[in-house]
C-alpha cells in the first residue's frame, strides 16, 4: 500500500542530479534553477514514483531531461575563458584541469553530452542508462567510448599539459 | 621536466567523475531541508487528516448509539448462529413480559383474587370478570385470562415485538 519515499535521503540525489545537469548546461546558477524545479517538480509528483520501475535517481533524471528539454539558451562555458595550465600549484592544476574537462564536454553535441552528463555525472550504471533512454546497452558502450574519445581529442589538442593525440598513455 | 609531465597518463574515466560539478553548500543545504520540510508537512497533513475523519465518524456514530449497537453485534452473530444450528423456529414466547405482569396485577386486585376461586364452582364476583380480549364472556373461575399475555389480537403467541 505504501511505496517508499524516493526523497527520504536528498542529499546525494541532489548531487547527482546537479552533476548531471552541469554536465547538460554548465555549471552555475542555470544549474542550480534546473536542479531546484527538479526536486519541486519531484516533491509535487512524489506519489507518482515507482520503485519497480527504477532507482529514484533514475525518476529524478527523467524528470531533470524534461526540465532541461523544456529551457532554451542555455548556457555553454567557452574555451577561450579558460585559464592557462601552465601553474606548477598541485591544487589550482587540479581546478583548471577540471574546468578544461568540463569546458570540453560542454563542446561536444548534445547527444555525446547526454551520455557524458548521465554516466560520469549522475553515476548512472550502463544498464540504468540503458533503461532510460531505451537503447540497449552494448550501443551505450560504444556511444560512450566515442564519446570519451572526441573529448580526449579536443583535451589533447588544447593543453600542453595533455599527451600528444593519438599517444597510448590516454585511456578513453 | 615538462616532457615526463607530456607523458603522463591520463585516465578519462576517473577524470571525468573526479570534475563531476558540485552544487554550492548553501544552495544544497537549503534544498535538502525544503524536500525534507515539504515531505513531512505533507506526511502530517494526511496522518492529522486520518485522525480527524476517524474522531468524527466516532463522534457520529456514538451520538446515535451505533458503538454500542456495533459492539454487541458479536454477541448477536452469536446468538443467531446458535439458535439456527439448535434448529429453533425463531418464535420467542414472552412469559414474563413487562405488559403481562402490569395486566395480571390489575386483573387479580380490581376485580376480585382468581387464584381464591381457581378450583371452586360456585357464582361469586369472579365468576363475571370480564375477560378483555374476549368482549364480555364471562371467564369460569379458575380460568386465566390468556396464557401468552397476548393483547388479542396476534394469535397466540407474543412475537416479542410489544
Amino acid at each position: 500500500m505504501f511505496s517508499r519515499d524516493p526523497l527520504a535521503n536528498a542529499e546525494p540525489l541532489i548531487r547527482r542530479v546537479y552533476a548531471y545537469v552541469a554536465y547538460r548546461i554548465g555549471d552555475g546558477p542555470d544549474a542550480e534553477d534546473v536542479t531546484s524545479e527538479t526536486f519541486e517538480r519531484a516533491v509535487r509528483y512524489r506519489r507518482s514514483y515507482d520503485s519497480t520501475k527504477g532507482e529514484p535517481i533514475e525518476w529524478l533524471i527523467g524528470i531533470a531531461r524534461r526540465v532541461i528539454a523544456g529551457r532554451s539558451g542555455l548556457r555553454e562555458v567557452p574555451m577561450e575563458e579558460l585559464p592557462e595550465t601552465s601553474d606548477p600549484n598541485p591544487f589550482e592544476n587540479r581546478v583548471v584541469s577540471a574546468i578544461v574537462l568540463r569546458s570540453a564536454v560542454a563542446r561536444l553535441d548534445e547527444r555525446d553530452r547526454e551520455l557524458i552528463a548521465l554516466r560520469y555525472g549522475a553515476d548512472l550504471s550502463i544498464r540504468e542508462m540503458s533503461e532510460l533512454l531505451g537503447v540497449r546497452a552494448n550501443t551505450l558502450e560504444v556511444a560512450l567510448h566515442r564519446a570519451r574519445g572526441r573529448i580526449a581529442s579536443r583535451l589533447q589538442a588544447r593543453s600542453e599539459d595533455l599527451p600528444d593525440p593519438g599517444s597510448e598513455a590516454v585511456r578513453i | 621536466m615538462s616532457r615526463n609531465r607530456k607523458r603522463r597518463s591520463f585516465d578519462l574515466e576517473r577524470e571525468l567523475r573526479a570534475a563531476r560539478p558540485e552544487p554550492g553548500r548553501d544552495f544544497l543545504h537549503a534544498l535538502a531541508s525544503e524536500v525534507r520540510e515539504r515531505g513531512h508537512s505533507r506526511r502530517s497533513f494526511r496522518l492529522a487528516f486520518a485522525v480527524g475523519l476517524t474522531a468524527a465518524l466516532l463522534v457520529a456514530l456514538s451520538a446515535v448509539g451505533g458503538i454500542g449497537y456495533a459492539a454487541a453485534a458479536p454477541a448477536h452473530a452469536v446468538k443467531a448462529v446458535v439458535s439456527a444450528v439448535k434448529g429453533d423456529d425463531g418464535v420467542t414466547l414472552i412469559q414474563q413480559s413487562p405488559a403481562c405482569v402490569q395486566y395480571v396485577t390489575h386483573a387479580n386486585s380490581g376485580r376480585g383474587n382468581l387464584s381464591e376461586t381457581a378450583s371452586g364452582s360456585g357464582s361469586t364476583d369472579s365468576d363475571t370478570l370480564i375477560n378483555p380480549h374476549l368482549g364480555n364472556t364471562a371467564l369460569g373461575p379458575g380460568e386465566f385470562p390468556t396464557d401468552d399475555c397476548d393483547p388479542g389480537n396476534s394469535g397466540a403467541h407474543n412475537r416479542g415485538g410489544d
